[in-house]
């Protein structure tokens, strides 16, 4: 289980800093989303054990951490603001300028 | 009992400015009476000393609950931040800010409020997932601050939140491996449970702070930012933003990793004081040339960190305040002409700030202060550094330091003459805002005061030095 979860984490994270390569606003909205969704499921990974209980006070028996589902919480919708808010940037910038690729954009302003 | 107000006046900022939307001067009356506010209960905050005040929230306590701590190191901020707010609100919080954001006017003086609570909350900030909260609070505050500016603002805005976004990123990503192998997220209980330097994290720390504070090979949104930013926005930039990257650096580095590693601040600290400095000499723009000065300033602050004793420390937060206090007031001067002129190319500015001796000195005083000449909080700072470095035998970095100086005596000079001398092509339209006047003046005050009566300031910074060598007594209830 940890080990399917570390390579999906490395996976994920690898395809979304790959994604900042490029030059298109939106590929780097989402290659920098991703990689926030890979840390999240590292933060979910870092406290989950198989076989403990959920961090519920009825349910009997070890529990897992359950500071790492409030972090985890906090990380998904500070992320999900930051890439509205990336969204939002690169939809005026696009506006703007008539276009979401970089070098077009640099163009444009000169 | 200080810590919480540090936090509910500005959300109470925050509130009255969103219920006053409908009249912009009472939404700038409150902007500076939040700040009025804040500077004061940063000032009972430094007259407390020397003990470290903590507050646990809810009263919950360490293990479970969530810690505000202050020490020195805190004080030293917020009285910083305090100082500028109320320096910037007052001229330039209101509806006197020229140019209409692409947000509408009633947003802009949102920002003031959130940035504040930011900031005053990253600096008292005890556990590091709260640390990492308000760390986004901050940069997101800050991305609108630059979004609403006026030169090119989306692009800038675009550059520096794609850039600073990544650097968040990895901050998260170090502080969810901390807690995977030390299960604790207090910042005293991690440093206790460490056995060793924790170097697995460091990178992670070091992308984040490196990218917030605009350090050499960081550094690709600054100069954009800052001129496109407003002249409040530029001076916020400035004085404490990019601040914010060295303080997480002045936090974390010694608690994590303690004596190991500093070499690598020596090298990016010389490299970020050489490229800066030439990147300043060459460029055209009055405010990006500010900009690339802090890059190169910043250069000195982390070879202070670099060499790591105490008085290195003491001498690198000295250091470090006197520049946000000169560049503060270099971007406030600047903008006294730029706004007025409507354009911040060189070329076109030629001796546009003649008729304004005010300005003038003032732009004199915040240059002294950034070579590090007498009579300016600079020379105190530049001096104690090259002294500790002189001290310790490093023979190539003092030599880079003092031809770092030179090269900043070079461009700073060059900015000034182009503004100041010369015979103007055309009078300045408009007329001078007796406030801004008021605020370059007080700004200019205060880096004299820090070179003349550097004693109180240099207290701060040594004890808060002081407490970042014992880091578990410094974060400790």
């Amino acid at each position: 289980m940890s080990i399917l979860l570390a390579v999906a984490v490395g996976l994920l994270f690898a395809i979304g800093l790959y994604q900042l390569l490029g030059t298109d606003l939106l590929r780097i909205v989402f290659g920098l989303y991703l990689a926030f969704n890979a840390l999240n499921l590292l933060i979910m990974a870092i406290g989950t054990v198989p076989g403990r209980a959920a961090p519920f006070a009825q349910l009997p028996g070890p529990h897992v951490d359950p500071l790492v589902q409030a972090m985890v919480l906090t990380a998904i919708v500070i992320g999900f603001g930051l890439a509205t808010f990336l969204l939002l940037l690169a939809a005026r910038l696009g506006h703007e300028r008539q276009t979401l690729d970089a070098e077009r954009m640099t163009r444009w302003r000169h | 009992m200080i810590l919480p107000w540090l936090l509910i006046i500005p959300l109470a900022g925050l509130l009255g400015v969103a219920v006053a939307h409908r009249s912009p001067i009472a939404q700038a009356r409150l902007v500076t009476l939040m700040s009025l506010a804040s500077l004061g209960a940063g000032g009972i905050l430094v007259a407390g000393r020397p003990e470290v005040v903590t507050y646990a929230v809810g009263g919950w306590d360490a293990p479970l609950g969530i810690v505000l701590v202050a020490d020195d190191l805190s004080r030293l901020m917020v009285l910083l931040t305090g100082c500028l707010f109320v320096l910037v609100t007052v001229p330039h919080g209101g509806p006197e800010t020229p140019g209409s954001s692409p947000a509408g006017p009633a947003m802009t003086p949102l920002v003031y409020p959130l940035l504040l609570l930011a900031l005053n909350g990253l600096f008292i900030a005890g556990d590091f997932f709260n640390f990492y909260v308000f760390f986004e609070l901050v940069a997101v505050s800050s991305y609108l601050l630059v979004a609403m500016g006026r030169h090119w603002p989306l692009e800038a805005a675009w550059k520096y939140s794609a850039q600073s976004v990544l650097g968040s990123l990895f901050l998260l990503a170090g502080i969810c491996l901390l807690y995977g192998r030390t299960g604790a997220l207090t910042m005293s209980e991690v440093a206790m449970r460490l056995n060793e330097p924790a170097a697995w994290v460091a990178p992670c720390f070091l992308i984040a702070f490196l990218l917030k504070g605009a350090v050499f090979p960081f550094h690709f949104w600054q100069p954009d930012a800052h001129a496109a930013a407003t002249t409040g926005g530029s001076v916020l930039l400035a004085g404490l933003l990019i601040k914010v990257g060295m303080y997480g650096l002045f936090r974390m580095w010694p608690l994590l990793m303690g004596d190991s590693h500093r070499w690598l601040f020596l090298w990016l600290g010389a490299a970020s004081l050489l490229f800066g400095a030439i990147a300043a000499w060459r460029e055209r723009d009055a405010k990006r040339l500010l900009g690339f000065s802090s890059i190169s300033q910043l250069g000195f602050v982390l070879l202070g960190l670099g060499w790591g004793t105490v008085t290195a420390l003491g001498a690198a937060l000295f250091f470090m305040v006197s520049h946000s206090l000169a560049k503060a007031l270099l971007f406030m001067a600047t903008g006294c002409i730029t706004d007025r002129a409507g354009t911040t190319r060189l070329a076109r500015l030629e001796a546009a700030g003649k008729e304004l001796p005010l300005v003038s000195a003032a732009y004199l005083i915040g240059v002294l202060s950034l070579i590090g000449l007498p009579p300016t909080g600079g020379f105190i700072g530049k001096l104690s550094l090259l002294h500790e470095g002189v001290r310790l035998g490093d023979g190539v970095l003092v030599a880079v330091v003092a031809g770092g100086s030179l090269m900043t005596l070079a461009y700073a000079i060059k900015a000034y003459q182009l503004l100041f001398w010369g015979t103007p092509c055309a009078p300045l339209p408009g007329r001078a805002a007796p406030t801004s006047m008021v605020a370059v003046a007080a700004l200019a005050l205060l880096v004299l005061g820090a070179g003349l009566l550097p004693g109180p300031l240099w207290g701060l910074c040594y004890a808060g030095a002081q407490q970042l060598q014992r880091p578990l007594a410094a974060v400790d209830r």
